[in-house]
């Protein structure tokens, strides 16, 4: 099956001082549509220069980035914002919802934006249901509970019908219980639409939801288990 | 795009503060237009309202219409060389006593041939051309308030020459005194009485049309409206400062829509983040921005000037305030534009804004 993402030796560095700080060395890695994949490790190994490299929003020093079979590496800045509207859903640390847009509008909003390129016939009410979300659809952010805001952010992520769903630390805001249930709503909206999708994280307790882990440390990635 | 409107509906309280004071600043700069037109027409109104297009003046009266001088020969000869109407004006500052009290009342006669196009329109009583009273005099409608009705005699305090009041007309003013107006001979008589052997004179002869191409009479020139009103003593000076203040405050208040904008802005920087990490072009960002500063500066515009027409219905009719439509267009137009110029700065800076500062969280 082709791949959702593909990372072919991937270098990012930046000039620091006198010498040049290596933030990510030769990394590469594929990922499958449906395959849940975390990266785990210590805050300042990466993540998310690895996570910003792989959602076209920041350049590699070296190496290809490949979405859904569109290489990134050439392309220049509108390009790239195409790539991100058409091709990759967000889940950010906080849900960074529009606070004047509904529950409902945030995902319309998704989904105007993507009208154009015939992408997307998910309808916003059946995503806000499928996540348990029906009675928030008239809801501002504010009157939200956290774990729902979430869960709204995560519904936003896939109305663009992406290629791949890239996840920074979607339960850093939220105690274990939420988290754990956050993590396998997007599991479970991952192998339903059959979506790609990469979860950064330090949070060990959800890690045995995901299909594959890797571990970033030392400017390398390294796969740690194959569950 | 309709996320403008629906993130000003839902932070009322925020965008209410913003339009309350631009609101009021539209307000004083709509006000402040009303009372330079009110002031101009103090000191134009009756050369504005003619009928005459261009004025023939003498040479050497430097475009001071009431300092220009023209023999009485001129008026024929001016004929002569245009296919439009002329008629001959006279004006002449002066002050008249009424019979009720001591009182005595400022005026300028605008002595008029009552057969020319000079003629007031008459708001009672009736023109100088029926009037069978010697002497008549066609008064402004402020002196109504002096007590004075159609039928009263008033003296002319400088010769003691009586003058009937045959009838009324409204909005006449020159200089800032009301305007009389009298028939040419009138004027002559009044001149007689001070030195008797005054021929007559004019100080301009209106043409009513535009064809002044062939009027080429030595000593003389031809004036347009417009230049001659420039010219009236006052006139340029007053307005030149109150139009200066005006299109200052102009400036000022679209620049503090600007300022409040780009704070607002700043503000907001992680969202134009969130928007632009989600595949949102510039060029959409740019169209919310601009025109939630449409809405913010319409709004403003439409109810500033409803805001100044209300006022204006207010005040009392001796404050010279007169809003003329067009202009009340032009600032608003004016100042929707330079609004949505200002607000380029917060669009130059939410370019700027690295949708990758949402990724790795709050640092």
């Amino acid at each position: 099956m082709k791949n959702a993402l593909e990372l072919n030796n991937i270098s990012k560095s930046y000039q620091d001082g006198e010498g040049e700080n290596n933030i990510l060395n030769n990394i590469s890695l594929e990922v499958k549509p449906g395959e849940f994949v975390a990266i785990v490790g210590p805050s300042g190994s990466g993540k998310s220069t690895f996570l910003s490299i792989s959602g076209a929003l920041l350049s590699p020093s070296d190496g290809s980035v490949m979405v859904g079979g569109t290489e990134l590496g050439k392309k220049n800045k509108k390009k790239l914002v195409k790539i991100r509207r058409e091709k990759i859903g967000f889940i950010f640390q906080s849900h960074h919802l529009l606070p004047f847009l509904t529950a409902k509008e945030q995902l319309t909003l998704v989904q105007k934006m993507n009208k154009n390129n015939g992408k997307s016939d998910l309808r916003a009410e059946d995503m806000l249901a499928d996540l348990g979300l029906a009675e928030c659809a008239d809801k501002f952010p504010a009157k939200m509970s956290g774990g729902e805001k979430q869960r709204v952010a995560i519904a936003r992520a896939f109305m663009n019908d992406p290629d791949i769903i890239l996840a920074d630390e979607p339960t850093a805001s939220l105690d274990g219980a939420r988290g754990r249930q956050v993590v396998e709503l997007i599991k479970k909206e991952v192998k339903k639409h059959q979506k790609a999708a990469i979860m950064v994280t330090h949070d060990e307790r959800v890690l045995d939801l995901v299909d594959v882990i890797y571990r970033l440390e030392n400017a390398g990635l390294k796969k740690v288990v194959n569950q | 795009m309709n996320l403008a409107w629906k993130e000003i509906r839902h932070s009322k309280t925020k965008y209410i503060l913003i339009e309350g004071i631009l609101i009021l600043m539209i307000f004083m700069v709509v006000f402040l237009s009303g009372l330079a037109n009110g002031l101009g027409d103090a000191i134009s109104a009756s050369i504005d309202k003619t009928d005459a297009e261009y004025f023939v003046i003498s040479t050497d009266a430097e475009k001071l219409i009431a300092t220009s001088k023209i023999d009485k020969e001129m008026l024929e000869k001016t004929a002569s060389m245009t296919n439009d109407q002329v008629t001959s004006l006279n004006i002449k500052r002066s002050n008249v006593n009424t019979f009720k009290d001591e009182k005595k009342l400022d005026i300028t006669y605008f002595a008029i041939d009552p057969n020319g196009f000079l003629n007031p329109d008459i708001t009672e009583g009736e023109g100088l051309v029926n009037a069978k009273a010697e002497n008549p005099v066609v008064l402004d409608d402020s002196f109504q308030e002096q007590d004075i009705v159609i039928g009263d005699v008033i003296e002319d305090s400088v010769t003691g020459i009586k003058l009937t009041v045959v009838g009324f007309t409204k909005d006449e003013l020159y200089g800032h005194s009301p305007v009389g107006f009298i028939g040419a001979d009138t004027f002559t008589t009044l001149n007689q009485e001070i030195n008797s052997s005054y021929v007559e004179k004019y100080n301009a002869i209106a043409v009513q049309g535009s064809d002044i191409e062939k009027i080429n009479i030595k000593g003389l020139e031809v004036v347009d409206k417009a230049t001659i009103i420039n010219n009236l003593p006052g006139y340029a000076a007053e307005q030149l400062t109150i139009k200066m203040i005006l299109w200052v405050l102009v400036v000022i208040s679209a620049a503090v829509l600007g300022v409040f904008f780009y704070v607002i802005t700043i503000q907001k920087q992680k969202q134009f983040g969130v928007l632009k990490a989600i595949g949102m072009k510039m060029s959409e960002i740019t169209g919310y921005i601009m025109s939630q500063v449409f809405i913010l500066s319409l709004i403003g515009v439409v109810i500033g000037n409803l805001l100044s027409v209300g006022m204006a219905s207010m005040l009392p009719s001796s404050m010279p305030f007169f809003l003329k439509t067009p202009m009340v267009i032009i600032i608003s137009v004016v100042f929707i534009v330079i609004s949505l110029f200002t607000s380029l700065v917060s669009v130059r800076k939410v370019a700027k804004v690295d949708p990758m500062v949402i990724i790795g969280g709050n640092e």
